[in-house]
């Protein structure tokens, strides 16, 4: 162990409560509503990606006695539950409003027990976006591009595949060859040699029969494959990076199914962020949040935001106005049970910075004062340093200021 | 990651005797700017990533099309791919192929669709 590491773990220990020290913004919206609401990340989230593992992941929420498990999560977007062959990439980039609505709208489900009560929690929420800013669609075509012909190399060698089956092409020199001519003037000489020269070295490991050159051509093709996946993650990638207006909203109710399914908590989001660079964001966030126990409480906040991140560090600064009203059961001076109503306005303001000072290791520094509460007095202010150690991540510690996820 | 490949195969009757005969690809998911294919008119290559005229009856009736569509997966919502085959003669509807839809096991792999049409 590294003399790095063992300062790292002691002062982890000497500093437990600073560890996990970043103060949480309070002007996202939670990626999955459902957990948000219960404020439980369930250890199993079952993501199906077509209708039949829907069904399955459904079925397999119930017990023998048709009971829901607790600790299960479900997330599933129903517009990607299956093809759509119509939908081309410009739709997809540019879409109206209802598209933009279809293509986002996901829902999420989560299941608990309550630790305290020992009841069993669902939550249910919905999330979509309204408006998905701006793609960079200079940068898209050109990755396109780029994806376009090495799967027009792909065609070419499965092509390839078709004339040897047919008797047109006897050896594995003439398939190489067949390639090479197939792709002369459709793409520079570099492409076409670089599957040449992978043509070649695998060509000594199979036979002459048209059974030993179809595998080659197979393995050819898995090769170059593997080698233009590179093309297709960073055009991927650039479809999710958008600039300007994203409008996001998302709702989220939480029930005891322990008690008839009554309603515990309600959670409604809205969110519009604006990147006025991929490092710039601001963000606008509005949410109403309702708890029903023995007090109910509920509390409006609107809040802006402000987040810069680059390789180096990351900024965020926030404000956020609440109004508040709890119902707290009381006795009044005749002994009488009555519902003590109180309603205040808080406010909260937060400033977080995070800094790498070695490859795994960043500092974070939150400071502020956040919302009082209804039922204790405190001045809220907070300020928090912490350390994030990290052995795999070499990015500064993500903070989150109503930065949208997808 | 890996590569799926879905083999096809289906039947197009040539309508008129004399009009040429026209195949158009459509992909899908919105890999249509990514994706590539070929036609092939027995062991005689027609063309890439663009109508296919295979010309009229006489010159298709006792060999096969081959249609072979390279669609990748780029989008991390969904792992499918599909792509479609339009055929068409003069100025009348196309015979529609498909869709044909596959979901590749991993978000980046390619799906390799393969259609082989006879034509009597």
């Amino acid at each position: 162990m590294s003399k790095i590491h063992f300062i790292v773990i002691v002062l982890n220990l000497l500093l437990c409560k600073t560890v996990f020290a970043q103060e949480q913004s309070k002007l996202t919206i939670p990626s999955s509503p459902a957990f948000g609401i219960l404020n439980y990340e369930p250890s199993s989230v079952m993501r199906p990606t077509n209708v039949k593992s829907l069904s399955t992941d459904i079925l397999n929420s119930f017990d023998e006695d048709g009971k829901l498990l607790v600790n299960l999560g479900l997330e599933v977007s129903p517009y990607w539950l299956g093809s759509h062959p119509e939908l081309t990439l410009d739709t997809y980039l540019k879409p109206n409003l209802g598209q933009t609505v279809l293509q986002s709208f996901s829902l999420s489900a989560a299941t608990v027990k309550d630790s305290v009560s020992g009841d069993n929690k669902l939550g249910a929420g919905f999330r979509f976006k309204l408006y998905n800013g701006e793609p960079a669609i200079t940068d898209i075509a050109a990755a396109g591009a780029d994806v376009k012909t090495r799967s027009a190399i792909l065609a070419a060698i499965q092509t390839e595949k078709l004339l040897v089956s047919s008797g047109l092409h006897n050896s594995k020199q003439e398939a190489i060859k067949g390639i090479k001519d197939h792709l002369a003037g459709q793409m520079s000489q570099t492409l076409i040699d670089d599957v040449i020269k992978m043509g070649n070295t695998i060509i000594g490991d199979f036979g002459d029969s048209p059974a030993a050159i179809d595998s080659m051509l197979e393995k050819l093709t898995v090769n170059m494959d593997r080698t233009y996946k590179v093309y297709r993650e960073k055009f991927s990638d650039l479809l999710y990076q958008r600039k300007g207006l994203i409008v996001e909203l998302a709702g989220a109710s939480g029930f005891n199914t322990s008690d008839k399914y009554s309603v515990e908590r309600i959670g409604l989001w809205g969110n519009m962020s604006y990147n006025i660079s991929p490092d710039d964001l601001f963000s606008l966030t509005a949410r109403y949040m309702y708890q029903k126990r023995d007090t109910s409480l509920s509390n409006f906040d609107i809040g802006i935001g402000f987040l810069k991140k680059n390789s180096k560090y990351n900024i965020s600064l926030e404000a956020m106005l609440r109004w508040l009203r709890a119902d707290i059961p009381d006795v009044n001076l005749s002994s009488q049970q009555i519902t003590r109503v109180e309603k205040k306005f808080t406010y909260r303001v937060a400033a977080q910075g995070s800094y790498p000072i070695s490859k795994d290791l960043n500092i974070n520094l939150s400071f502020g004062k956040d919302f009082d509460s209804p039922y204790i007095s405190s001045s809220g202010i907070f300020s928090i340093l912490g350390l994030n150690y990290s052995i795999f991540s070499r990015e500064p510690e993500r903070l989150n200021a109503g930065e949208s996820s997808r | 990651m890996a590569i799926k490949h879905i083999d096809l195969e289906d039947k197009y009757l040539p309508r008129t005797k004399t009009r040429d005969i026209l195949v158009q690809i459509k992909i899908g998911d919105a890999a249509d700017t990514v994706g590539s294919y070929s036609v092939f008119l027995g062991t005689e290559f027609i063309s890439s990533n663009k109508v296919a005229n295979l010309g009229n009856k006489s010159n298709v009736e006792d060999k096969k099309t081959t249609i072979v569509v390279i669609v990748p997966d780029v989008l991390k919502e969904t792992n499918w791919t599909s792509t479609t085959v339009f055929i068409k003669e003069g100025a009348s509807d196309p015979q529609i192929f498909g869709p044909y839809k596959a979901e590749v096991e991993e978000h980046l792999d390619t799906a390799i669709f393969t259609l082989k049409l006879s034509h009597k």
